[in-house]
């Protein structure tokens, strides 16, 4: 077996530790002995989305930001292949900025609106605070289990999901989405949203193990993944999770 | 009245803190700001000038190197103490260390190194004569949210100086330097020229890689640190240096001679400390040093004898043992420190301590733009401790170590004590400390009777 992954602009929006979920894929896949490759796609580079299993999308600042909603939505035509893409089954996790190009817009300001790839029926508006913090969630998706997830939140968008997709997760501890109706980011189909860093999938392997088997079966009909001994990102997750709590 | 009850209240504060043991650094500097807010404005017309260190990296550095500069040309001087660099440690060092002058002494200058966050409110209140921006890297987000807004902040606290100002900026990094642009004060650019050192591209670590007007990417083509280096692109031009590194030659296990010229001047100097960013501190430091009128080579001198200083890479005995200890707070200085380590291709024992508490920023994601992996291939063991030490085990696991044989210390203390056990006598352990870890570690050595108490 052989995992595709494409990194979305990791120049640009490479904040906050997002390289830890890239490793994190990378070792649980290697460590099973499934073959990995990572294309680093930037922008005013071609990308030809059907070859991926999973994208992956990080965080990044505002400028930054900018340059890569008008990149996706630009004459290339990455967004609408992307989008059409995980329509078609590939994975895809997206974090804090990322997340927020894969809804429908982002409003930062009165003046300016990001549009966004649509991935996501969501949209995210400017707050009148930054939500800094830790965050314990309990997880919402099936297949997850009813072991939290932890990291670490830094926005001041507000995020709100609308009917086509369901939360990710129900924040027990930190502001979530927008602070107000407790969810936390998003799924639709294989991509999940998040504002979570920290980073994310090292700490919560049974999230980076949903994603990895959701883009493995893109192109595989039975994939059963190996179990690991993941005793030290159990102890660091509950630890966390209890610490924060 | 008010002004002399402001002062009256820091010092007592200060004596009952020392009475107790403690570090007095903010205490006393809050409560005399409580009841006379104009406490810094005041007492900053007793010195000479003030010169104001800020920047992500090197403030500590290149403040010990200013100051040295101008002890060793008979200046007095007085600093506020590392890493107490709020208002309120600027308050307390004005309150306890500026008194009556005798008869034909001089005034002293003040060398205050100042958080990002507070140097508007510095600048306000001091009036500096001279401003260093050492660089802006992404370092505790969390708390100032992202790296144009510090860069906004620095911009307001230059607009509001006063003309005659000197502005020293580092030319390497396009954020800082662009912060010169349009500033009716006399602004000089300090940078490295010569590129025998460079990366040939960016590391995972690098930040505000892009013109901060237009966006677009910027082209590098040589990088030191971070992403400081010859940039282009957009509308953004490295400017010319005044003050340049034009020749940087490493001395095994000993810093680097260094030769800077300084407009048509050029001195040559050695530097004692590891690490090419100590290369941009001394550049800063001689800079700053010039324009309060030191000359350059009692300068280079000064900076040539400085040890390393507060715990950025200092060494300790202990029991027949070596302790090194290197600050870590951000990736770039963390690979900077892992790097100058590695200068050394012996086998070390380490000891890395991650808390998160307030100083050291909540947000622990930047281990993971941290290329720890360096530190496996010169590893004999690495050990790890704080309240973040479950997060730099999975951390080094995801490097590729064996998570069985990864100690994970409860406490600074207890980590200490076994890492010091399982050292050799004659042999080093290498702490990697955040701050606040690095303070635990401290008082654990003074208590040992190892490290003299910092305010002492």
């Amino acid at each position: 077996m052989h995992l595709r992954i494409a990194h979305l602009y990791p120049r640009r929006m490479n904040i906050y530790g997002d390289r830890g979920n890239i490793l994190t894929l990378v070792r649980r896949s290697r460590w099973r002995e499934i073959a990995v490759s990572v294309d680093e796609i930037e922008c005013g580079q071609r990308l030809d989305a059907t070859r991926y299993d999973l994208f992956f999308f990080g965080g990044g600042q505002d400028q930054e930001q900018d340059a890569v909603a008008a990149d996706l939505t630009g004459r290339l035509g990455k967004g609408v292949a992307i989008k059409e893409a995980i329509d078609r089954g590939a994975a895809a996790l997206a974090v804090c900025g990322g997340y927020q190009l894969f809804g429908r817009y982002y409003q930062p300001d009165a003046n300016k609106r990001l549009e966004g790839i649509g991935v996501f029926d969501a949209y995210t508006e400017a707050g009148p605070e930054r939500f800094i913090g830790n965050v314990v969630a309990t997880p919402l998706l099936t297949g997850l289990g009813k072991q939290p997830l932890v990291g670490f939140e830094n926005h001041s968008g507000l995020t709100f999901l609308g009917e086509a997709v369901k939360p990710l997760a129900r924040v027990t501890r930190g502001h979530g989405n927008n602070g107000r109706d407790r969810t936390e980011g998003c799924v639709a189909g294989g991509a999940v949203g998040t504002y979570f860093h920290g980073s994310l999938l090292p700490k919560n392997p049974h999230l980076a193990d949903w994603l990895i088997e959701r883009a493995l079966r893109r192109r595989h009909k039975r994939v059963r993944l190996a179990a690991l001994d993941d005793t030290l990102e159990e102890t660091t997750n509950r630890e966390l999770a209890r610490r924060f709590a | 009245m008010r002004a002399a009850a402001a002062i009256g209240a820091a010092r007592t504060l200060a004596g009952i803190s020392r009475l107790q043991g403690g570090g007095a650094t903010s205490l006393p500097g809050l409560a005399g700001l409580k009841i006379d807010p104009a406490l810094i404005r005041r007492r900053s017309h007793r010195l000479a000038g003030s010169i104001v260190v800020t920047g992500t990296n090197g403030k500590t550095t290149t403040s010990e190197f200013i100051g040295n500069a101008l002890e060793l040309t008979g200046r007095p001087v007085i600093r506020n103490q590392a890493g107490s660099n709020l208002l309120r440690g600027i308050a307390s060092t004005l309150a306890l260390r500026v008194g009556r002058r005798r008869r034909g002494e001089r005034k002293p200058w003040g060398v205050f190194e100042v958080d990002e966050a507070t140097m508007p409110a510095a600048c306000r209140e001091l009036r500096p004569k001279v401003v260093v921006v050492t660089n802006l890297f992404r370092d505790q987000l969390d708390r100032y949210g992202e790296l144009k807004r510090t860069a906004e902040l620095l911009r307001t606290g230059l607009r509001s100086l006063p003309k005659s100002s000197i502005v020293l900026l580092n030319a390497d990094d396009p954020l800082v330097a662009a912060l010169g642009k349009g500033l009716p004060q006399t602004v000089r650019y300090f940078g490295i020229e010569d590129t025998s050192r460079s990366k040939p591209r960016l590391p995972h670590a690098a930040d505000s890689v892009s013109d901060p007007k237009t966006g677009e990417l910027l082209t590098y083509d040589a990088v030191f640190v971070g992403h400081l280096g010859h940039y282009r692109g957009g509308a953004l031009r490295r400017p010319n240096p005044h003050i340049r590194l034009t020749d940087l030659s490493p001395v095994r296990g000993r810093g680097y001679e260094l030769t800077v010229a300084l407009g048509r001047r050029t001195v040559t100097m050695s530097l004692r400390i590891p690490g090419l960013y100590n290369a941009y501190n001394a550049l800063a430091a001689l800079a700053a040093a010039e324009a309060a009128g030191v000359p350059p080579a009692k300068a280079g001198q000064a900076i040539a004898e400085t040890a390393a200083v507060f715990g950025r890479q200092e060494a300790v005995e202990v029991e027949g043992r070596r302790v090194v200890i290197g600050l870590i707070k951000n990736p770039t200085g963390a690979n900077e420190i892992i790097n100058t380590f590695a200068e050394d291709r012996a086998k070390k024992r380490f000891l890395v301590l991650i808390n998160d508490n307030f100083a050291d920023g909540l947000d622990v994601s930047w281990l993971w733009d941290t290329d720890f992996e360096q530190l496996l291939p010169q590893a004999e063991t690495i050990a790890v401790g704080g309240t973040r030490a479950a997060d730099m085990a999975l951390r080094l696991k995801y490097a590729g170590l064996d998570p069985e044989e990864i100690p994970i210390h409860d406490s600074i203390e207890s980590a200490l004590k076994a890492e010091l056990a399982r050292t050799g006598p004659g042999d080093t352990l290498y702490v990697l400390p955040t701050y606040t870890a690095m303070l635990t570690l401290r008082r654990e050595l003074t208590r040992a009777g190892h490290v003299k108490h910092y305010l002492s």
